[in-house]
């Protein structure tokens, strides 16, 4: 199945115009240009991330994901539009601006990952519609979301994969001495494949201002071999070997300050967190660990305060309701990983205070 | 320390002793008594006589020299035509290898070694060598090696890497099945044998002279010896290593060869060309100790300019670690590294040319005989030259890097090593014949075997030269019609059955001769050094009385009597110790008797290393039997000497 | 015992144990794809510990031989084996390195499976493999949960290193079709 996140303009449905933000995004036929001969046609790039809506803008917004095969030397060139952000007119489908946050990915580094919309605070106290983006490759991403112009992109992770992102040109500069290259294996390679964070959405706290985002601290080794197309397999060439990355810790749970720019605090995991993250007005924010710890954190200070464990690993979405039987609890429910729901009944405690507004965007 | 007058006097007459009161055949039924193997078939398996071993040695390679010169016969029957298909492509890689491995690690470096062993004591005038049981174990672990390798061989386990196996071909990805290990073991084991003679060579020349044949008064034989051995005792341990590194992968998946996970494939070609270039060298000096040996006799004048042969012999072992980065011109190293090692190879050259001159001059100064070892001497000068004079060529990297894995490179090496090693051996066998046999061989079959090698070995190899240039890879099973190689490798194919034939010619002549030959005096070619003393073929005990040698030519100095030394006892094993720079006579040693503990040590480290290749508790296991088999080797005997020493 | 005697029964049981026996049989290159029909492959699935259909005549060639499992090594990398299946511990694909086969750990039942195709994504490789190139991969699949001769297993690929060496895995016993797990 061809992906159109590539390929001629036609196929996308475009007028003449898209005003990309920056320079590098700016031509025509870009879809065909930065790859190889034909290359667009098996170069992956799919949707299988999240989607958010402004209805204001009338906008929707999601990332692509990785290009195929893993093995970059096979496709030279940007390839778009792969490993980005589009925003699209709802109504249309026609593009209204995007943004390549990996050109030529190396490293399996998609960019399906949630979009939170937020009014972000302007230099000149205007309020501006902004959108933040814990990415993949490990940046924090603060974007105008009317026209993808980045406002900061910070480390929220570590990272040696690449030296940052330039803010004028908005690209992102790799560090070449990790760039993995056939027959040869680059070890140490930060953030994994499956990025600082991997799919699992981070939630947003309009009353502490924080953004929780339960991720990952994976390291790699890479061994870049040449893949072999055949339809129905996977079309990769890489041997990785991942591992924990500086501190032994392979999960961290960041409370992230998106203004100020840095983390406020962290609480590492041993195994890796792929669970989503809920706040609640209450003061209160649910992960869980693959081990099946269910844990209730203070969302100021990241004190633990209620941990229960559940009969599998968590990488359900928790979510908070208010039960029809007037309660004045909030039951929380969890989706373990092994399937469909086991437990019927909500799991709740006094513990848990009387629900507020959750404005978790999920 | 007692002066020389005071300890010529008349030894203690505590124990019968050799000397003026004990002598002639009295003395010697004595020392047959002491001296001999006990009889029977455990006595000739416990033998420690190095003039046992050393035959044992010299004859085991010649068998091998013909299983693998049969191999290079089906080769050249393969590739007599193009597009052939006598040998499959599996079985001529299995092929080349065989021949490979056979003649470098189980001919060349063991007959070399196995003349030194027989000659060493003889020529220094010693009764036996150092650490005689050490000795036979070397030759029982290299007639191991050599069953293990041929035994796989014959039972489709071969090896079919090459004979220098470089990873990843060799490596456990690609190297599939036990053939490798196979190969690999038998490393092991040849290494240890050469490891075990150098030692007992290298002690015997420095510590059991003759009184008075001091460094500079040793035949250049000897100091030949000298050189190499300890040539192998600082290059054996790279490939045991490397063969060792190689095993590990391949039986319990270490990575000292796979680049994925920080090793290095090129790690294996430095540590075998730092073992494999001085080896070559160590099967080319002995034969450049044989040449002087005859070229001294037969122009029959002592060689020109000893100290400069000496010192070329020296700076050739010294120099030749120093170059082994030449086979491997094509693998991508820094080329200031390339810039030294041409330097390097090509200097090599000038120490070698020095001993030729020598040669040449003691030739011209003297009064030459054209016997058949001369004959092989000239040959030898003739060929060696082409092929040292190739080398130089394929010294320089930019030709190498056209002619690398080409059959240049076969034809320079085939030109070094048998014109080099090759015919000066022959030379050899056919000058100490007479010496290990009391037979002469037969001058007439030896001319003209010599011309049917000498000038067969031009047709077979020289056209190489040529299908190299053509561009014919090495390691090929057949090429195709039309590239102009059909006329070169039919030569060579010819070449070699000239070449084969008159090889078994010349075991014909041994055979006969050895039976029926001419019975020969003790000094048939009437040589100057210690071995012509003593009868052909020597006793058991080699001479009735150590010589005491005043010069570099004892027997032709010695007029009509040989001056000796007094004092060893004659009802126990006793050798004379001398200094290391001017021997002088310093302690008597007791020597050890006949032992079947070499050979069951052996039998119990082929045990260990065998059932290694198929798991690593073998080596835990095995350890146990060695252990033993050494414990009781060197179960200290209870003091059999009193009396004054 | 006298010393020739002994030696010569050491040589011969060191001969025995060299015998490359079928382990070091090599074998040419089968036909091409275009001319190979491939048979169908007989029923290879049994229903719990009933009378299971008898081996393929093919699997002595290929068990145990050297060569067949090194070729299926590298078929199993190129043939993007590894991207469901990884290096034996699986990951869209089932592990191979354990001992539950639901289709059957021989290797006529493994051949079938890729032969075939399985549900759940094993796709079919026929017409795409030869029928040699299924019984090697069919092989080197074995070794990945030991079952075969540990002599005849190669310790390590040339390339990054992800599971133990293959030369020390144990052996899984192979159990009959788990009908009742999903």
């Amino acid at each position: 199945m061809e992906s159109l996140q590539h390929g001629p303009r036609q196929r996308r449905a475009d007028r003449s115009r898209i005003p990309p933000p920056y320079p590098q995004d700016q031509g025509t036929d870009l879809g065909v240009k930065s790859w190889g001969p034909e290359q667009w046609k098996i170069g992956g790039g799919t949707v299988w991330g999240w989607l958010s809506y402004d209805p204001v803008l009338k906008l929707v917004y999601y990332g692509t994901s990785n290009p195929g095969p893993w093995n970059a030397e096979q496709r030279p060139g940007d390839n778009k539009w792969t490993a980005g952000v589009f925003a699209r007119d709802v109504s249309t489908g026609q593009a209204r601006w995007y943004y390549h946050s990996t050109p030529h990915d190396l490293f399996d580094h998609d960019d399906i990952n949630e979009t939170i919309l937020v009014d972000w605070p302007g230099p000149n106290g205007q309020r501006i519609p902004a959108m933040l983006r814990p990415s993949r490759n490990g940046y924090f991403y603060v974007q105008d979301r009317r026209n993808g112009r980045i406002l900061s992109a910070d480390a929220y992770s570590f990272i040696n994969a690449y030296k940052g992102v330039d803010l004028k040109t908005g690209r992102l500069i790799p560090a070449p001495e990790k760039e993995p290259k056939e027959g040869r294996v680059v070890r140490n390679i930060c953030p994994g494949p499956p990025g600082a964070k991997d799919w699992n959405p981070s939630a947003f706290s309009p009353v502490t201002g924080l953004i929780y985002i339960p991720h990952l601290n994976i390291c790699m080794d890479m061994g870049a071999k040449n893949a072999n197309y055949i339809p129905g397999t996977p079309f990769v060439g890489a041997d990785v070997k991942m591992y924990a990355g500086p501190g032994g810790n392979r999960g961290v749970f960041t409370a992230w300050d998106p203004v100020a720019r840095r983390k406020v605090f962290e609480i590492k995991e041993d195994l890796p967190l792929w669970s989503p993250a809920l706040a609640t007005a209450g003061g209160l924010v649910f992960y869980g660990t693959m081990d099946g710890w269910f844990k209730a954190i203070d969302a100021r200070s990241g004190k633990l305060l209620w941990q229960f464990k559940t009969g599998s690993g968590i990488i359900g979405q928790p979510i908070s309701y208010r039960a029809p039987t007037g309660d004045s609890t909030s039951p929380c429910r969890r989706a373990s990983a092994a399937g469909p729901e086991r437990s019927s009944r909500p799991i709740s405690t006094n513990a848990i205070r009387p629900p507020r507004s959750a404005s978790s965007t999920q | 320390m007692k002066s020389a007058a005071e300890r010529a006097k008349l030894p203690p007459a505590d124990v019968p002793r050799d000397g003026p009161n004990l002598t002639g055949e009295e003395l010697e039924t004595k020392l047959s008594t002491t001296w001999s193997n006990p009889p029977g078939f455990v006595g000739w398996l416990s033998s420690v006589d190095h003039k046992d071993i050393g035959r044992r040695y010299v004859i085991t390679a010649l068998v091998f020299l013909a299983l693998a010169g049969v191999l290079a016969i089906a080769m050249r029957l393969q590739l007599a035509r193009p597009d052939n298909d006598l040998i499959g492509a599996a079985r001529y890689n299995e092929i080349f290898t065989m021949h490979g491995t056979t003649m470098m690690f189980l001919f060349a470096v063991p007959v070399m070694q196995g003349m030194q062993i027989y000659l060493t004591p003889l020529m220094i005038g010693t009764r036996s060598n150092a650490f005689p049981r050490l000795n036979a174990f070397s030759y029982w672990m290299y007639l191991a090696g050599g069953l293990l390798l041929w035994i796989a061989f014959v039972l489709n386990v071969g090896p079919d890497v090459g004979w220098f196996a470089y990873p990843p071909l060799s490596g456990p990805q690609f190297g599939v099945g036990k053939r490798v290990d196979i190969w690999a073991q038998m490393i092991t084991f040849t290494e240890v044998a050469a490891l075990a003679a150098a030692v007992s060579l290298t002690a015997t020349i420095l510590k059991q002279k003759a009184p008075g044949m001091s460094l500079a008064r040793m035949p250049i034989f000897v100091w030949a010896t000298l050189v190499t051995s300890l040539m192998v005792i600082f290059s054996m341990p790279s490939v045991a290593l490397a063969s060792g590194m190689l095993l590990s992968d391949r039986l319990v998946g270490t990575h000292f060869y796979n680049p994925a996970e920080r090793g290095d494939a090129l790690l294996w070609q430095h540590l075998f060309w730092f073992f494999g270039h001085p080896e070559v060298y160590i099967i080319f000096l002995p034969a450049t100790g044989f040449v002087s040996e005859i070229v001294a006799t037969f122009s029959r004048r002592s060689i020109v300019m000893y100290p400069i042969v000496v010192m070329s012999l020296v700076a050739t072992g010294i120099l030749a670690f120093g170059l082994w980065v030449h086979h491997m011109f094509a693998t991508g190293l820094p080329r200031i590294g390339y810039s030294f090692y041409t330097a390097a190879s090509m200097s090599v050259s000038i120490p070698t040319g020095l001993q030729i001159f020598c040669w040449i001059a003691t030739l011209w100064e003297g009064r030459p005989q054209l016997k058949v070892p001369l004959l092989y001497v000239i040959g030898f000068i003739f060929t060696f030259v082409i092929g040292g004079l190739t080398g130089v060529m394929i010294a320089a990297v930019p030709l190498d890097l056209q002619l690398h894995d080409t059959y240049f490179i076969v034809a320079h090496f085939h030109y070094v090593l048998i014109g080099g090693a090759v015919f000066p051996l022959l030379g050899a066998i056919t000058y100490w014949f007479p010496k290990a046999t009391g037979r002469l061989m037969s001058e007439t079959l030896g001319k003209i075997a010599f011309w049917m090698i000498f000038l067969g070995f031009q047709l077979a190899f020289f056209p190489m030269h040529i299908a190299g240039i053509y561009g014919m890879p090495r390691r090929v099973y057949t090429y195709p019609a039309g590239m102009g190689l059909e006329l070169p490798n039919m030569l060579s194919t010819l070449g070699s059955l000239v070449v084969s034939t008159a090889v078994l010619l010349f075991v014909v002549n041994l055979v006969i001769s050895a039976r029926s030959g001419r019975r020969a005096a003790p000094n048939p070619w009437g040589a100057p050094s210690l071995e012509w003393a003593t009868s052909c073929p020597p006793p058991p005990y080699n001479f009735p009385h150590i010589p005491l040698v005043s010069s570099r030519t004892p027997l032709w100095d010695a007029g009509e009597k040989l001056p000796v030394v007094h004092g060893l006892r004659v009802e126990d094993r006793e050798l004379v110790l001398t200094t290391v720079m001017s021997a002088e006579p310093d302690v008597r040693e007791p020597s050890p008797e006949p032992s079947p503990w070499p050979l069951i040590g052996t039998v119990a480290t082929t045990a260990m290393f065998v059932c290694s290749i198929f798991s690593p508790w073998a080596v835990l296991v095995g350890v146990v039997p060695v252990a033993l088999a050494l414990t009781a080797w060197f179960w200290p005997k209870s003091p059999r000497l009193s009396g004054s020493l | 015992m006298s010393l020739r005697f002994r030696n010569s029964t050491a040589l011969l049981a060191l001969a025995a144990a060299l015998w490359g026996c079928n382990r070091e049989e090599r074998q040419t290159r089968g036909k091409p794809l275009g001319e190979t029909a491939t048979a169908a492959m007989p029923d290879t699935v049994y229903p719990g510990t009933g009378n299971a259909p008898a081996p393929d005549p093919r699997a002595a060639q290929y068990e145990g031989n050297a060569s067949a499992i090194a070729q299926g090594q590298m078929l199993y990398n190129q043939m993007n084996c590894v991207g469901c299946h990884f290096h034996g511990g699986g990951g869209m694909g089932v592990a191979l390195m354990d001992g539950k086969w639901r289709y059957g750990g021989r290797i006529d039942q493994i051949v079938a499976s890729i032969d075939q195709g399985r549900p759940n994504g094993m796709p079919a490789w026929r017409h795409r493999l030869t029928e040699q190139q299924m019984w090697q991969l069919a092989a080197y699949v074995r070794t990945l949960s030991g079952q075969e001769r540990k002599d005849a297993v190669s310790a390590r690929a040339d390339e990054v290193s992800n599971t133990p060496p293959q030369t020390q895995t144990k052996r899984e016993p192979l159990m009959p079709a788990d009908s009742d797990e999903q």
